[in-house]
């Protein structure tokens, strides 16, 4: 509600964030709409119509970019791709979200060795491969999006924690919470009332931020065959197709890494615009 | 005198605080006295003003009181009820405090309405109308708005956001409101306007007060009757007026003359006090002000003295007042 409230105060907001955004819920209304926008059946090939051109190349041409080696056209490929890898990166930060604030709030306030524990742990965490705990899972669960999903749950959880664990120890000197306890609040009560609420905006930030980051490991573990399989389509299996025709079709490669590379400038311009909105210093001061 | 109900009654409290030295086997070096065996007590109605140096454990003496410490001895009554860390909520709704930054007391993301209700959330299941009904009177009480409800605290300056800070502790209608330094992070010209309305509502609630000063003029100005420390310990207890006018421990005097007179014909008298504070963790082992004392005697460096009764509820923690005290 508040946010609403500060963006609302602060109109306009400026037109190249307001582009990003428009663009941004465009190309992601497009992709969760696609079964509506193109029904079609992800499976069904069409050797006959395969590779051709795209409508920049023979304007005669009824496929915008083409089709692919299979024959399927790489418009409607691209919203499908875009639609799982859109939804398998929200729900993983998501996830990552919860489990690193949980973890974080238990570190930052029972300290001690909770918190030497959870900070071992985060400090494991990252000395670890990223697309090694990915090759390790998608042996052990079988390359399937909920594998994806949680590859990008317990690797992204990390940052969230080590982000709300350090404001926590910056909150907890805070008198505002001593008050509280002095007025008989519980401990849920605080963490609710006071610690959550005042660390959503960098959480917030911190969630576009790293959104862009598994968007991209998505894309990585498709591209190398360990996320999303035939006939199911994500942006890095597009990618990981398209790279062998480099040389002839090379737009079957560019444009599922331009449609990556868009969404993660949307997300991450945004996120940086969003954290200096945030900021209750910058708020103050005008 | 007819018989006081007391809210409040401290007995030989004492609060420690290990010191500790090493990086993988802690060891215990010592121990910082904050609060040493003092014991007080508190009538319904009198504002009992705690002044000292800063260091004399005057705001440790509060936390502990509240509950925000758990004390190493010692026993705090509170409406005739072990009070402290573990008190029953009924019994914590009825002690409130106001603390010393206004800044950092009040949550920055919250609006004032919801700081005001914080106290009815925690404590009662109120509707908004009946929580709004409660807070209304009081913001009103303490010189704010009604606009202000919507506001948050960055809006406001440090006099507006301490009224808020005093209305919050006042919600619940406490028995007893314990006042950390409330005005020292004040402007001067501001101390006099939240301290006037302190004394307002000192009067209209029949408030019950500790407040804790390092201000000689704040405490005169607020309290009843007065609590002088020095390093954790009680030095003098007594009612203002004997206390400001016939101080009895060499320290209490020492303070007094320190104290600036607003006159420039006067002239000026020079440092009363030789030397600093002993560290806390190398406490003397007698008379905590033996140092400094310049009565100090070979007794009073080897034996503390108990706090001798010298009648109408005057108390002082020296050696020379052994052979007046009424015993």
């Amino acid at each position: 509600m508040r946010k609403n409230k500060l963006t609302r105060k602060r109109w306009p907001v400026p037109p190249t964030i307001l582009f990003l955004m428009i663009t941004f819920a465009a190309i992601v209304g497009a992709a969760l709409l696609a079964p509506v926008l193109a029904p079609i059946d992800l499976a069904a090939n069409d050797l006959t119509t395969r590779l051709l051109l795209p409508t920049f190349r023979d304007p005669a041409s009824p496929h915008l970019l083409g089709t692919d080696n299979l024959g399927r056209d790489v418009v409607v490929r691209l919203l499908y791709a875009t639609r799982t890898t859109i939804s398998i990166s929200f729900t993983g930060m998501l996830i990552a979200t919860a489990i690193g604030t949980a973890l974080g709030v238990l570190a930052g306030l029972c300290g001690g060795a909770v918190d030497v524990i959870i900070s071992f742990l985060t400090d494991v965490r990252l000395s670890v491969p990223t697309t090694f705990i990915g090759i390790i899972f998608a042996c052990v669960m079988g390359a399937t999006p909920t594998t994806t999903i949680v590859v990008i749950a317990i690797t992204g959880w990390s940052s969230f924690c080590r982000l709300v664990r350090s404001q926590i120890f910056q909150l907890r000197g805070a008198k505002f919470i001593e008050a509280s306890r002095a007025m008989g609040a519980s401990g849920l009560r605080i963490v609710f009332e006071h610690i959550l609420v005042n660390i959503a905006s960098p959480l917030i930030v911190q969630a576009t931020m790293e959104l862009s980051g598994f968007i991209l490991l998505e894309s990585t573990l498709s591209f190398l065959g360990l996320g999303i399989q035939p006939p199911g389509t994500s942006l890095g299996v597009m990618v990981s197709t398209g790279r062998d025709y480099m040389l002839t079709h090379w737009w079957l490669a560019i444009a599922p890494s331009a449609v990556i590379i868009v969404l993660i400038l949307q997300i991450s311009l945004v996120g940086d615009w969003l954290r200096d909105k945030l900021d209750p210093k910058l708020k103050n001061a005008s | 005198m007819q018989t006081r109900e007391a809210v409040l009654e401290v007995e030989n409290l004492q609060k420690y605080y290990p010191v500790k030295k090493g990086l993988l086997l802690q060891r215990e070096i010592g121990r910082v006295r904050a609060v040493d065996q003092v014991s007080f007590c508190l009538y319904r109605g009198e504002t009992l003003g705690v002044i000292g140096e800063s260091g004399c454990g005057k705001t440790t003496l509060s936390r502990l009181i509240i509950g925000l410490e758990q004390p190493t001895g010692g026993e705090i009554r509170f409406l005739g009820q072990p009070a402290g860390r573990r008190m029953s909520a009924g019994l914590r709704q009825r002690m409130q405090m106001v603390f010393q930054d206004p800044y950092s007391s009040l949550d920055p993301r919250m609006s004032v309405r919801r700081i005001l209700e914080e106290p009815l959330r925690i404590h009662t299941r109120m509707t908004a109308k009946e929580k709004r009904q409660k807070i209304l009177p009081l913001l009103e009480q303490v010189g704010l708005p009604e606009e202000a409800l919507k506001k948050y605290p960055h809006e406001f300056s440090g006099g507006q956001r301490q009224r808020i800070g005093i209305a919050r502790a006042l919600v619940t209608g406490p028995d007893l409101l314990l006042c950390d330094e409330p005005v020292s992070a004040l402007d001067v010209s501001i101390q006099a306007q939240v301290l006037n309305l302190f004394r307002q509502l000192q009067r209209r609630y029949a408030l019950t007060c500790l407040f804790v000063s390092h201000d000689m003029s704040v405490i005169r100005h607020v309290s009843d009757r007065v609590l002088v420390m020095y390093l954790g310990q009680v030095m003098e207890t007594a009612d203002k007026k004997t206390l400001f006018e016939a101080p009895a421990h060499p320290y209490t005097k020492a303070l007094m003359q320190a104290v600036p007179v607003p006159d420039p014909t006067r002239p000026a008298v020079g440092a009363v006090l030789e030397g600093e504070i002993p560290s806390p963790i190398h406490a003397p082992e007698g008379c905590p002000f033996s140092t400094r004392c310049p009565h100090a005697q070979e007794r009073c460096r080897a034996q503390r003295p108990p706090l001798y009764d010298l009648g109408g509820g005057h108390a002082a923690a020296c050696h020379l007042y052994a052979e007046e005290a009424v015993r």
